[in-house]
């Protein structure tokens, strides 16, 4: 478990981190928290030549709420997001996903870019950053790139960042009407455990109040990616509150028509489906009826 | 004589402030100078025969001393209870994980990346991962000596069990089976060895037995006894798994082969694959009532799992077999127990040694018995319970029994009545009691006992010198508390000495839940001859008799007389002089009251004391994900009498946490022979979150044979956690658990069953 000797380098701004990063190619790592990166060092999983460390980078840890654009920086700690007061009134959704994340130890250090770019299937960032229609800044020597995080992730581990590439920052769209979200996570036990079945379901009525304009449902743990269930959010879209609620049983088994979980030593893929519907439907009951109470 | 100060009340342990703060200096902190650091190549396959090992690319590699294999050893088989193992793998491998070669280098980097460039050609071996499919016909063998895989064989019986279950009202007869589990000790096994010209070896390492380990270690080595010494230092926990371990021996054969000392710690995977995890049991049991609910008769059979090689399995499996009969008023008994061999991670002791698994299963055929029966569980235990003063079927002597009142005062905790009364859906209440022994004659067979030095400076300094071991449960501050109260002096007059073979008694250690009865005898026999000493010293000072001399609170006064008073420090002083520097030396040894069971009948006693206790679970299940979470726990443990209340409880506290760990997450998982899980993303722990609040109790009857009346307590805390749960799902979900650990998703299934049936 012994680290291989490997060169560091804590960038002093981001053009810099790139044009390192870019210069050594895929024997590079960038090095935000840590607690992936380290972690697949020691077990050899990744041999970095070269560390990039981007804690100097400030600014890349802002968190700003105050347009329609919700910016997160990518440095942003899951603990900085779980306790910012703005983030909990707008997308309360985020803020409860990443303080399932880890330990404390581990949201003190581990960062939401770094959640994305690590790329696990059940990363408990992305289910609810889909559902929000995140898109992600990024930047590498070429200049700044966004890219809709429905669109980022390529496999299990695998994103279509390219060499020298670093996600910047996320932006959400402040939701125009009333809006809620919950995001359900199965564990084995209560802390410090990866899910193994993670669900997000957010909505957000019209101006007027009457109908669900938007529907979207997260998933993680539940394919090869992170992924989104469109056919179900169809189900719902347009539908009073009080319709959709009706429905739920029908949605959720179109919501779990959307995945292909796995079997290993965490979970079998059936009752990976069973929890998703399961979860999917009590999330999907509290967030309308939330919805409905007005 | 003054009353009882010290002994009874709860003190931080001593050297708690001292951990809390980081300044302990723990085993894997000791760094000697000179010192190189091991590694171990370990085998990939979990059977294979060793065809070439070529070791000369890692011998080239700088900062590598030395690389040794099996042909660098003496080829002396040995173990603590048998004689299958070697210092590395001989011909062939017989578990992934088991030890092929060793490096010593200046640092660790080295010494691993030295690991990559040992060459070992294999030719692979067909395996048994299950000691079921290892007990076959034809199955391949683990040990070409050991015919059919087995390890070992135990019967016991006593009374005529077929008449009696032939003749019962309700008979139980059910199939368990106990998973493997790992100790999860904050510190991973290991020892720096050091050697000195004349080859005598120093070997610090945090172990529960620090005499005993010696014996097999001399002979593994070549050695004589007195050529190898013992140093602990503190450790990071145990819980059983501390005892004989080639890693040890590899850091001491390296430091032979370098002359320097070699530090060899496993890393947490390797610790996880070859450590000394739990022994898998499956156990079938037959139990009867009559129509009252008192037991008639008991038989079962167990099927244990020693993994490659035997560390202390036989023996688990045997106190399996029948240790919980002195639970309660058996006549009738019979059990068999055999145990296999297998291509697994060799297994051991875990808090509990065969009777957690035992009573996980008595206690649940209880539960069962009491349902058939429609009576309460709980008086069903009070109306089997054995009582004080009495003889258990197998011969063994109990004397103080609070067994009832644990069973009373926990029922009272819980609001047992009332829960039991008003039944709500998906919410269960369990039961669940258990005994033990405070040492165990059957493991110690040379001689039992203990024996404590206890040296008073010039200063008037008390220093204690035991033999036993505190990996943290709390052992030097009960001694301490033993000493002072003897003595007469405050707790922090007094210190308790790190045991060192060359200086400290011969102690058996700490198992068997020994340590405060053994060893706390030997502290207060030593410390009584302290006393009488000094007090005689004291006695001429004040010119009078030393049976009139008391101590307390460090001055001595004769018995009527406080106010004419010596201080303690004075005294020493003027007995170290008029010795001309010899300090007062007190020395005394516990003789237990224990018999060596028979060989055939297996009637003995093997523990001069016996606790007892009773713990009641309370659960809610999660109907959709059938995740069960424990909302409330009571744990009645009979301790004797308290010598640290607080110890105790953190003990009672601690070891519901690990019962509940093994009920609900804990499981290593072999899969195509390898360990699946060897690491704690996949090895689950529960965390803070997890536990429920637990409630402790003590039940204090006094022990004749105690240190003050005290017994023990660090493994009756576990036995009963595990059916107190299960007994308590049984209630929420009319699932019975005869599997552990209880997996959300398998529960789930049985209850989607259990819909079905009462649908169908």
């Amino acid at each position: 478990m012994r680290i291989k000797p490997f060169e560091y380098h804590a960038a002093s701004d981001l053009r810099e981190a790139v044009q390192m990063l870019s210069e050594e190619g895929a024997d590079a790592r960038a090095l935000a928290g840590g607690t992936d990166l380290v972690l697949a060092m020691k077990h050899k999983a990744v041999l970095p030549k070269k560390v990039v460390s981007l804690h100097r980078i400030t600014e890349m840890a802002a968190i700003n709420t105050e347009g329609d654009e919700i910016k997160i920086g990518a440095l942003a700690t899951h603990s900085e997001l779980a306790a910012h007061l703005e983030l909990q009134k707008v997308v309360p959704i985020l803020c409860q996903a990443v303080s399932l994340i880890g330990s404390w130890q581990i949201r003190n250090s581990a960062t939401i870019g770094g959640n994305l770019a690590h790329a696990s299937p059940a990363a408990d960032s992305a289910a609810p950053l889909l559902a929000l229609d995140a898109t992600l800044v990024t930047t590498s020597p070429s200049g700044d790139e966004n890219i809709p995080l429905a669109s980022f992730f390529s496999g299990p581990g695998a994103t279509i960042l390219h060499p020298g590439q670093i996600i910047k920052e996320i932006i959400i769209l402040r939701p125009q009407g009333r809006s809620s979200g919950r995001y359900l996570k199965l564990m084995r036990k209560r802390a410090v455990d990866l899910s193994q079945a993670g669900v997000a379901f957010q909505a957000e009525l019209d101006p007027a109040g009457e109908k669900l304009a938007k529907v979207a449902i997260g998933l993680g743990g539940m394919a090869p990616t992170p992924i989104r269930a469109p056919e179900a959010e169809g189900m719902l879209e347009g539908l009073s509150c009080a319709e959709a609620l009706k429905k739920i049983p029908s949605v959720a088994r179109a919501v779990v028509a959307a995945t292909s979980p796995i079997d290993d030593i965490r979970a079998s893929a059936a009752y990976r489906k069973l929890v998703a519907e399961a979860f999917f439907k009590q999330a999907a009951q509290e967030v309308l009826t939330s919805l409905t109470a007005g | 004589m003054p009353k009882i100060q010290i002994v009874g009340r709860s003190y931080p342990q001593i050297d708690g402030m001292e951990k809390a703060t980081g300044r302990t200096r723990f085993a894997s902190d000791i760094k000697l100078a000179g010192m190189l650091h091991a590694r171990v190549l370990r085998s990939p396959y979990p059977h294979a025969r060793i065809l070439n090992i070529d070791t000369s690319r890692a011998k080239a590699l700088p900062g590598v001393k030395a690389v040794v294999t099996y042909a660098d050893t003496p080829g002396i088989k040995f173990g603590p209870r048998s004689d299958d193992w070697t210092i590395f793998a001989d011909d062939k491998v017989r578990f992934c994980g088991d030890e092929v070669a060793a490096v010593a280098a200046v640092d660790e980097d080295t010494a691993e990346e030295a690991l990559e460039l040992i060459r070992v050609e294999y030719e692979e071996l067909p395996f048994v991962e299950s000691p079921l499919e290892a007990l076959k016909p034809g199955a391949p063998l683990v040990h070409e000596d050991h015919p059919g895989n087995v390890a070992a064989e135990f019967k016991v019986e006593a009374g005529d069990v077929d008449r009696a279950l032939a003749n019962s009202h309700v008979v139980c007869e059910e199939s368990f089976y106990t998973n493997q589990t790992y100790q999860a000790y904050l510190e991973p096994m290991g020892a720096v060895a050091d050697v000195d010209l004349a080859g005598r070896i120093t070997l610090y390492a945090g172990n529960q037995i620090p005499s005993m380990i010696r014996v097999p270690y001399a002979k593994a080595l070549g050695l004589t006894l007195d050529q190898v010494r013992v140093v602990l230092p503190d450790y990071g926990g145990g819980f059983g798994a501390k005892m004989e371990t080639n890693t040890h021996l590899v850091a001491m054969l390296l430091a032979q082969k370098t002359g320097r000392p070699v530090r060899h710690f496993n890393t947490r995977h390797d610790d996880f694959i070859a450590g000394n995890p739990r022994v898998p049991m499956y156990i079938d049991i037959k139990l009867g009532a009559d129509k009252e609910g008192v037991i008639t008769g008991k038989e079962v059979k167990v099927i244990g799992d020693a993994g490659a090689r035997i560390v202390y399995s036989q023996i688990i499996v045997a106190t399996a077999c029948y240790r919980v009969d002195s639970l309660y008023r058996f006549k009738n008994v019979r059990a068999k127990g055999i145990t296999a061999y297998t291509n697994t991670v060799p297994t051991s002791c875990f808090r509990g040694f065969g009777n957690t698994q035992a009573t996980f299963v008595l206690e649940s055929a209880m539960d069962i018995l009491a349902h058939k029966l429609g009576m309460d569980p709980a008086e069903m235990r009070v109306k089997n319970s054995i009582g004080p003063d009495s003889v258990s079927v197998h011969g063994w002597k109990i004397n103080s029994c609070g067994l009832k009142e644990c069973v009373e005062e926990a029922t009272k905790m819980s609001g047992w009545a009332e829960k039991k009364a008003k039944k709500r859906p998906l919410k269960g209440i369990g039961l669940s009691c258990c005994n033990h022994v405070s040492g165990n004659r059957a493991f110690a067979r040379e001689f039992d006992g203990g024996a404590g030095i206890v040296r008073i400076g010039r200063d008037g300094r008390i220093s204690v010198y035991h033999g036993e071991s505190d990996m943290g449960q709390g052992q030097k501050t009960v001694y301490a508390q033993i000493a002072a109260e003897t003595l007469g002096v405050p707790l922090d007059w007094v210190s308790v000495m790190q045991v060192d073979t060359d200086i400290s008694p011969w102690g058996f250690g700490s198992f068997a839940t020994r340590g405060t009865l053994m060893g706390g005898n030997g502290v207060l026999a030593a410390s009584k001859d302290a006393f009488i000493k000094l007090a005689q010293v004291a006695a001429d000072m004040m010119e009078s008799n030393v049976d009139d001399v008391v101590c307390e609170g460090g001055r001595f006064y004769v018995k009527g007389s406080p106010d004419k008073s010596l201080d303690f420090k004075e005294v020493a002083l003027n007995a170290t002089d008029s010795n001309h520097g010899s300090p007062v030396m007190g020395t005394g040894f516990y003789d237990p009251p224990t018999v060596l069971p028979d060989p055939k009948t297996k009637q003995g006693n093997i523990s001069p004391a016996y606790p007892f206790g009773c713990q009641i679970a309370e659960v809610e299940v999660d109907p959709t994900t059938g995740k069960v979470t424990v909302t409330n726990f009571v744990a009645a443990h009979d301790v004797g009498r308290a010598i640290n209340p607080m110890a105790l409880e953190g003990q009672i506290q601690g070891g519901v946490a690990q019962g509940l760990g093994w009920t609900l997450m804990e499981n290593m998982v072999t899969n195509k022979g390898k360990v699946a899980n060897a690491n704690f993303l996949d090895y689950l722990i529960p965390t803070a979150l997890d536990m429920p609040p637990v409630e402790p109790k003590l039940i204090e009857p006094y022990e004749p044979n105690g240190p003050y009346g005290a017994k023990g307590i660090g493994e009756p805390a576990i036995n009963p956690t595990m059916s107190a749960i299960t007994n308590a799902i049984y209630d929420a979900t009319g699932v019975r658990i005869t599997e552990l650990p209880v997996s959300p998703e398998k529960l789930l299934a049985e209850m989607e069953k259990l819909k079905g049936s009462h649908e169908g």
